[in-house]
């Protein structure tokens, strides 16, 4: 094959759908022979700018790369400064971290959904999921006071208790989405196009999946069991009784089908935390005895824990601390170092979007150019988290 | 596991500690790293989480992390090994560690770009998270100050 047979297409970096990046085809007519991703058109700096803010202040900051899976992107971070700090959240609080981590895991896992629809032309797949989303973000709002960002986690506890008509309306919700599920299967997730258009099309063999070092359900999709809630349990996992979603295929339809899995795990997972969860407080009591008594009455007569000032001078020892948490999208990657001073001398924030990116190198070799869009919906890429 | 480790690494390790629950830091001279890798990967550490670069500039060096688990045995998943180095701020140059671990080939480019270490061996394909146009000193490092607006508290 001679190389002017070849042509290299450029595709971005306008926004093609979820966020800013460029693409690199080389194809041959229409098929692709190589293929290579250009991030960083939404680098913002997270981590540099960790560096310039006091702990708390770093909270909101990690939030904002990832708009869709916000909870767990929180609770990795706080992981990582409790190590630090050495304290643990009382049981609680654990069991309110973990039902907001899984709330957000299914409007994530809808909003990848939803794109990989409207990616494949089914404009029905894409309203239904983005309107089936609001149920959980308006839980998640009860909840925590805020639709998106949610800035619930803080060190040694959670910021809310748990609203009196909660349970009723996350009843209501979570037996909506199992009716949803049903309906999704039918008008696309086993619909003959959606099929086509996906099974066998951008496979990641198992073998490759672990050396390329993708995650998330991306990585499960492809045969590895790898599931940081299993692997290394945080918060109430341990006590909670669900399955990892695993494929076997490693295509486009396996990833979309391992969505659809860990959403009715996800269901599961929140109806025995609404069943299960104890009672007692939501915040550390040693660092409760620092707050002023008036702040104290009034977080016990409403359930709601404003900053303490205490935050604001938060000392965190020297050392270095690492943590993992399995966010909507795949692990996320936590590795502070502190010098005792009140900002973190470095600050090391690993997203899955960052991780997965590599996928697009592998899976899209030897497809054809019409296949770009399957390919990318089905590995719920969302370039600002991977730029941070 | 630590005392399996030393084992197979033998002299390729300078040291090895158990710095937390299941967290292990090994640290190993720059020149050996990539052995020290293959023999890690050969035990079945078949991934690197994550590439982190720290500049120290009074000590006059910049550290490189890698952080290694595994997918495929979850049994060495449970633990995250930090293969940690000490480079030259003048000059860092490591040789990369991509042949061994491909996984590594992002986080690599984010750490070139980042903190202005050259990673041998690296295919050249220009900036990853910066413009092409960007020039001076790497953002990462502490001599690069950002502007703040004075707001904060």
């Amino acid at each position: 094959m001679s190389e002017e047979r070849t042509i290299e297409l450029l595709i971005g970096p306008q926004h093609p759908g979820s966020g800013h990046m460029r693409l690199t085809a080389e194809v041959d007519g229409d098929l692709i022979l190589k293929f290579e991703p250009n991030i960083g058109y939404v680098h913002r700096a997270v981590e540099k700018i960790a560096e310039t803010k006091t702990y708390v202040q770093i909270i909101p900051l990690v939030e904002r790369p990832a708009l869709p899976d916000t909870a767990n992107h929180n609770l990795g971070y706080v992981l990582a400064l409790e190590k630090l700090l050495g304290i643990e959240a009382p049981p609680r609080a654990q069991y309110l971290r973990t039902l907001l981590a899984e709330i957000n895991r299914i409007h994530s896992h809808l909003y990848g959904i939803g794109i990989h629809g409207i990616f494949l032309g089914s404009s029905t797949m894409f309203m239904w999921a983005f309107a089936d989303r609001e149920p959980f973000i308006e839980l998640a709002q009860q909840l925590t006071g805020a639709r998106m960002t949610y800035s619930y986690i803080i060190p040694g506890g959670v910021r809310r208790n748990l609203p009196q008509d909660f349970k009723v309306n996350a009843l209501k919700a979570l037996n909506y989405m199992e009716r949803r599920l049903k309906d999704y299967d039918k008008i696309f997730v086993h619909n003959p196009v959606t099929v086509a258009r996906l099974s066998g099309i951008g496979v990641i063999k198992k073998s490759d999946a672990a050396k390329i070092g993708i995650v998330g359900p991306n990585l499960r999709a492809s045969g590895i069991p790898y599931d940081v809630r299993k692997i290394e349990p945080y918060c109430v996992y341990p006590d909670l009784d669900f399955d990892v979603v695993t494929r076997e295929e490693g295509d486009s339809h396996a990833r979309l089908l391992a969505r659809i899995g860990e959403i009715e795990q996800s269901i599961k997972i929140i109806r025995q935390i609404l069943d299960k969860i104890p009672e007692g407080p939501i915040f550390l009591e040693s660092y409760l005895k620092l707050v002023s008594p008036k702040m104290r009455d009034e977080a016990e007569k409403t359930g709601i824990m404003k900053f303490p000032a205490l935050f604001s001078a938060l000392r965190v020892p020297k050392g270095e601390a690492s943590s993992r948490v399995e966010g909507g999208r795949g692990e996320v990657f936590y590795y502070i170092i502190s010098d005792g001073s009140p900002q973190p001398y470095r600050f090391r924030m690993v997203t899955p979007s960052f991780r997965n990116v590599i996928a697009f190198k592998y899976a899209l070799r030897g497809h054809r150019l019409a296949d770009i869009p399957a390919v990318y919906g089905s590995l719920d890429y969302f370039p600002p988290e991977a730029d941070r | 596991m630590s005392s399996d480790i030393s084992a197979r690494l033998k002299t390729l390790a300078a040291n090895i500690v158990v710095a937390a629950l299941n967290r292990l830091l090994i640290t190993v001279e720059a020149p050996k790293i990539v052995k020290a890798a293959q023999k890690l990967r050969d035990m079945g550490f078949d991934h690197v989480k994550s590439v982190t670069g720290i500049d120290y500039p009074e000590e006059n060096r910049i550290d490189v992390s890698y952080h290694v688990s595994s997918f495929e045995d979850l049994e060495l998943a449970k633990v995250i090994l930090e293969i940690k180095t000490s480079l030259s701020r003048l000059e860092p140059k490591l040789h990369s560690l991509i042949e061994v671990w491909p996984s590594a080939e992002y986080l690599e480019r984010e750490t070139s770009d980042l903190l202005g270490v050259t990673f041998e061996g690296q295919p050249a394909l220009g900036k990853l998270m910066l413009p092409e146009s960007f020039v001076g000193v790497p953002p990462l490092r502490k001599d690069f100050k950002i502007k703040t607006e004075g707001i904060d508290i």
